[in-house]
């Protein structure tokens, strides 16, 4: 039988070049694995917690209104595994998982931000992949901020329509890819779909949520607001922010909002308009105890 | 479904307790006053989210980071390049409710003393304990 050899001119393995080149950060992995990157913190969450042997005042668990080690979540967690186990309900629960319990849970949350319903997924990075998925076909167009969270690109990149992208929180660099990006919709009866977030993990400046809402009058768009880092913690004990956001912070974030130790939390509220200024969908998460926990994810 | 009878119970602490929020605002008012009083680039943060920012290559980040960790006891992440570009640094300080003003006293000191031995260069020179660490 005829074979061709096909690696006469071309050998290149993959695991080869990956360990020829593991990028920016892999590059230095002997360096820092275990210490900059992958260091382990033993002991309760707490800001005394353990590094190398040592106890270290820990200033880097996004753990910000103490809940993650609160006697009474650990109490409920504790009951709930025991009682449940970890593996109930099974199945997605389109087929097989669903319990009054996520009801119960989606009901009150809904209640809790104000709006008609939600709706409970697992991961807040999958999340924000899954909803612009979601909602988002060929046609539609997304617009994002530059200095969005790597789970916002990850979702923007499987969208298999067109995107733009806009100078971080610069309203006129948004008002000009919007522009764009309204040409190109009307012209594939497409939507449009803005994203951005409430607080930028990184460097904590908030997203310019209310200027960005009121470009609805000049254009038509829904707003994804992804706000894992803000949610829960902004509000009315920050007058200065008020002050600075006036009603939209009024409205939203005075709410006794989720917050970041809530376990991966999506909340994606409704496209209704309900406040003066407002997004369409709010996504909040949050990377916590487990990796295996639900997520929050609020449709209406 | 602990995750869910979880979210139960952490939705009822955040509706009930709101001295939780009050309690993360004190320290984080704290934490960013003493910093920018002390003369540290907090950025354009306005939340919880504490980022310092400093200038130096790789050495002196992870030389400062170390020094940090090992002789005052203070853990925090730290944000280089190509996250962010190259000759900045970053080290992003989380406070929450669990924090105490003297947690805060005690870590705007200690900023204060890295960024002296950072601004003599120590930091870039091999004088300095080079991390070794453990693979």
């Amino acid at each position: 039988m005829h074979r061709n050899n096909h690696k006469k001119n071309y050998n290149v393995d993959i695991f080869e070049k990956f360990r020829a080149n593991k990028g920016e950060i892999g590059k230095h992995m002997k360096k820092i694995h275990g210490y900059f990157a992958f260091p382990k913190l033993e002991g309760e969450l707490a800001p005394r917690m353990i590094f190398r042997g040592k106890e270290v005042l820990n200033w880097s668990l996004n753990n910000y209104l103490g809940l993650a080690n609160h006697t009474e979540v650990r109490k409920a967690d504790a009951e709930a595994a025991a009682q449940y186990g970890m593996a109930y309900p099974m199945g997605a629960r389109m087929m097989s998982g669903q319990t009054s319990k996520h009801e119960q849970l989606e009901r009150e949350l809904a209640a809790f931000v104000g709006k008609p319903d939600a709706f409970l997924l697992n991961y807040g990075y999958q999340g924000m992949v899954s909803v612009i998925d979601a909602i988002c076909g060929r046609n539609d167009v997304v617009v994002y901020d530059a200095e969005a969270h790597a789970c916002i690109l990850d979702g923007v990149r499987l969208h298999m329509g067109k995107r733009f992208v806009y100078l971080h929180n610069d309203i006129d660099s948004l008002r000009k890819q919007l522009t764009h990006a309204t040409r190109l919709a009307e012209k594939q009866k497409g939507g449009i779909l803005v994203i951005t977030e409430g607080v930028f993990g990184m460097a904590g400046d908030m997203g310019k949520l209310d200027e960005i809402a009121a470009l609805k009058d000049e254009f038509k768009f829904r707003l994804l607001v992804d706000d894992a880092h803000g949610f829960g913690m902004m509000g009315k004990q920050v007058p200065v922010l008020l002050n600075i956001l006036g009603l939209l912070i009024k409205s939203i974030f005075t709410l006794p909002l989720l917050q970041k130790q809530w376990p991966e939390l999506v909340v994606l509220l409704p496209a209704k308009q309900i406040f003066a200024f407002t997004y369409d969908i709010i996504c909040v998460h949050k990377p916590m105890l487990n990796r295996c926990q639900c997520q929050w994810f609020w449709v209406v | 479904m602990p995750m869910v009878l979880g979210g139960l119970k952490r939705l009822e602490l955040i509706r009930t307790k709101p001295e939780l929020k009050e309690r993360l605002w004190t320290v984080v008012a704290a934490l960013q006053k003493g910093l920018r009083e002390a003369g540290f680039d907090l950025g354009k943060t306005n939340s919880a989210v504490t980022p310092v920012y400093m200038k130096g290559g790789e050495a002196e980040a992870t030389n400062l980071v170390y020094d940090l960790r090992e002789n005052f006891g203070i853990f925090c992440s730290m944000i280089v390049y190509p996250v962010i570009p190259k000759g900045d640094i970053l080290l992003r300080l989380i406070p929450t409710a669990m924090h105490t003003l003297e947690d805060v006293e005690i870590t705007v000191d200690a900023f204060k003393k890295v960024r002296k031995t950072l601004l003599e260069g120590k930091y870039s020179t091999t004088d300095f304990a080079i991390v070794e660490v453990d693979m």
